[in-house]
């Protein structure tokens, strides 16, 4: 509880909640925290921002890479979250997609 | 036109290919242009299969309805069959289906066919979705960018196909002609030189070649000559110094370039898509905290329709009021008139009878079980839940080895195992196919057994059912990680695309249902009808008794169960559900204690599941597979009941 010394009014501090803390994840979608050294990633991004697509990071292999390309993704391809957890899962123009957060976390986006 | 290397010869005569991504509606247009007579086949070599149905709109003209294609250059199983079929075959025309609604995704597939060179027609299919969305697109604008005909369709409602029918016919080469990079161009055009009289254009073998194909490898391998291959091998590579990215992706790059300014161009859409209650549902079903009461309510679903109506309600009426009470009796009266031996009739209608045994259980039990069964997955595989359900699963299955698309093959096998073990062919990697298979046989019971050991275990009581579930359930995790780590081989993480749920349609799964029972008695009744005779041999020849004693050291030593349980063992060697019905009936006795019996269920549960399934792993992957896969699970069963055994005495729990 957050309790105010001027008027006294209180309400709940949520941060201070282990338990809320701990499910916090499942319901808003899992948000990593920090940014990686080469930039940011879909899988930092919270559920339900749009994004565009910069590139992919070297470590993506060949096959997923020509997979995700297919689905028209590349440089310049605006991208929307929707889901963090339990995987990945984003829309390309009409087309919803899941991929495994490290999958995720191989493809460079910017706001 | 060209004809394939000696050593098989291109077995397809196919004159219209119909290729696409999957889920676009593909089969359905196959179905608007075919006729009754549709024959499905396995691409030679492979275990994908290929449909082809005479036209029905001109006699003597074949469609080939060819496995979905993700992308080209190839990256599976189906993709190369495609792409091979391309390169090969005698097409005439070629018509790529399109989701109307993912423009710019169909359109990249679009530029690459059309560049293969035959005559082509663009089919825009989903049309009611994309008008739903708010999406209108100038079909003729497009049609004129690129150079070919362009033909709106909804094939759920029939709409466009007589137009695509027409266009088809008048089909005429596009005349689309993209422009890459101008390094890529220069080596383009001295690599079409060299790749001239081949039987296919030359520009798009020698795109294909630079995006690093390996179906157009192997097919330059075997004809072009080695110098002639370590020139173009060359020129590649030193194309690719040029550029800091792999070529493949300077060639998607310049095509998605294109693809964007083209469907700027002929697309209005508004900016916000619709918010119905169908999208909203799509969510709820993959949500990490929605998604499972969801689950809980279709699994409850299933339950109680497969469970309660088949196997109960069905299964009474058929079993006990048709064949009890009318049919066999008929049967056994009609038989034993005829027959001219007494031995003859003991085979047909005997204990062990061909008759009463063996197709009275396929059709009375078993079959109502697996169509009820059948029925309620092909609902749920058209309504499109399967991929939110892959969503869901996938971290269960990353322990395993595996990712979240296992979850289709194994929950089939609820229904089915030896029907699942086949599709394990919807699996990326050989690696994860073997896993699953392997998993398959060991610890998922097939719905024919669940019915019997439900309702045995659940009229002894809840912890009975609790502790057998749960002991297959942790074989089922144990083993599948233990497996994981000793299978060498990468794992393939996710990437699945999830279709917008939409409500199944009645005739798709019936046909679907349909298809499957034909195919179940087709494939299993014949075997376990060979069960049952080796069985009658084995009963006349009185070598069961002998072989019960043979087993009592492991079943009564071991299993700590009481000799005649012997039987059933031996029973559920040919197939698990005999096993179960003979342990029923120990247990109706009183014969058995209930840690016994829970004993009993666990070790039969994890048995191979029936001899059809062996076949059917025999067939998919090879007999060593099929043989070593047996080896190592009987053991593994009488192993775990064995442990299990030990453990709930030491509990002290139903003795």
């Amino acid at each position: 509880m957050v309790c105010c010394p001027h008027c006294g009014h209180t309400s709940i501090d949520v941060g201070r909640s282990r338990l809320a803390r701990l499910i916090a994840p499942l319901v808003h979608g899992a948000k990593r925290v920090g940014r990686r050294a080469d930039g940011v990633t879909l899988a930092d991004i919270e559920p339900g921002r749009s994004v565009v697509v910069e590139g992919f990071c070297a470590g993506i292999s060949e096959a997923r890479r020509r997979q995700l390309e297919a689905y028209a993704m590349g440089a310049g391809r605006p991208v929307t979250v929707l889901q963090q957890a339990p995987v990945t899962v984003i829309r390309i123009d009409r087309t919803e997609i899941a991929l495994e957060s490290d999958l995720a976390a191989a493809v460079l986006v910017r706001s | 036109m060209h004809q394939a290397a000696a050593g098989g010869g291109f077995p397809f005569r196919a004159i219209i290919a119909l290729v696409g991504q999957p889920n676009v509606g593909k089969s359905l247009i196959f179905r608007a242009l075919t006729g009754r007579h549709v024959m499905v086949a396995n691409y030679p070599g492979t275990t994908v299969e290929v449909s082809r149905g005479a036209a029905r709109f001109r006699p003597g003209v074949e469609v080939l309805d060819t496995p979905g294609v993700v992308s080209l250059p190839a990256n599976s199983e189906g993709e190369e069959v495609t792409s091979r079929l391309l390169l090969e075959g005698v097409l005439e025309t070629l018509v790529h289906v399109g989701d109307a609604k993912n423009l710019r995704r169909s359109l990249l597939l679009t530029i690459q066919l059309a560049e293969l060179g035959v005559p082509m027609v663009l089919a825009l299919n989903m049309m009611d979705e994309a008008r739903h969305h708010g999406l209108s697109i100038d079909e003729r604008l497009l049609a004129e960018r690129i150079g070919m005909a362009v033909v709106p369709t909804t094939a759920t409602l029939g709409e466009g196909i007589a137009n695509l029918i027409s266009e088809v016919e008048e089909a005429q080469r596009p005349h689309l002609r993209l422009t890459y990079p101008s390094e890529i161009e220069a080596t383009l055009a001295e690599l079409a030189t060299r790749l001239t009289g081949l039987g296919a254009e030359p520009r798009a073998l020698a795109l294909l070649w630079l995006s690093g194909d390996p179906v157009v490898a192997e097919w330059l391998g075997d004809r072009l000559a080695d110098a002639d291959l370590a020139w173009i091998e060359e020129r590649r590579h030193v194309l690719q110094l040029a550029f800091t990215e792999p070529l493949p992706s300077m060639l998607h790059a310049a095509r998605l370039a294109f693809v964007d300014d083209l469907a700027a161009a002929v697309t209005a859409e508004p900016t916000t898509g619709p918010r119905s209650w169908r999208t909203r549902l799509g969510r709820a079903t993959s949500h990490p905290v929605w998604g499972l009461p969801i689950l809980a309510l279709v699994l409850y679903a299933m339950y109680w329709f497969v469970g309660r109506f088949g196997a109960g309600t069905l299964v009474d009426r058929i079993e006990t009021n048709l064949f009890g009470n009318v049919i066999n009796p008929w049967v056994t009266d009609v038989v034993t008139r005829l027959s001219p031996f007494e031995l003859v009739t003991d085979a047909l209608v005997g204990e062990y009878g061909l008759w009463t045994m063996g197709m009275t259980y396929a059709f009375a039990l078993i079959l109502p079980i697996v169509a009820t069964f059948f029925l309620a997955f092909g609902a749920l595989e058209d309504s499109g839940y399967f991929p939110r359900l892959t969503v869901l699963t996938n971290r269960v299955f990353r322990s395993m080895g595996l990712n979240g698309q296992a979850v289709v093959p194994m929950v089939l096998g609820l229904g089915c195992v030896t029907m699942a073990t086949l599709t394990t062919r919807i699996l990326e990697t050989k690696r994860e196919r073997m896993l699953v298979i392997f998993l398959l046989a060991l610890a998922v019971p097939c719905s024919a057994q669940l019915g019997v050991v439900m309702g045995l275990l659940a009229a002894l009581s809840l912890t009975a059912t609790v502790i057998w579930a749960g002991a297959v359930l942790s074989v089922l995790l144990i083993v599948g990680w233990l497996a994981a780590r000793l299978m060498p081989g990468e794992r393939s993480p996710l990437l699945v695309e999830l279709p917008p749920l939409r409500r199944p349609m009645l005739s798709n799964v019936l046909l679907k249902t349909v298809a499957r029972v034909e195919w179940y008695l087709k494939e299993v009744v014949p075997i376990f009808l060979a069960g049952t005779a080796v069985l009658f041999v084995l009963d006349r020849l009185e070598l069961l008794p002998r072989l019960i004693d043979a087993a009592e050291p492991l079943v009564v030593g071991w299993l700590g169960l009481p000799a005649a349980a012997a039987t059933a063992f031996l029973m559920g060697f040919l197939r698990r559900d005999f096993g179960a019905a003979g342990l029923f009936a120990l247990a109706a006795a009183g014969i058995l204690s209930a840690a016994q019996l829970v004993v009993a269920m666990v070790t039969i549960t994890l048995f191979v599941p029936c001899i059809a399934s062996v076949f059917m792993i025999a067939k998919e992957r090879s007999w060593a597979v099929a043989g070593a896969v047996t080896a190592v699970i009987f053991p593994m069963a009488f192993l775990i009941g064995g442990v299990l055994s030990r453990g709930l005495s030491l509990v002290g729990w139903g003795a």
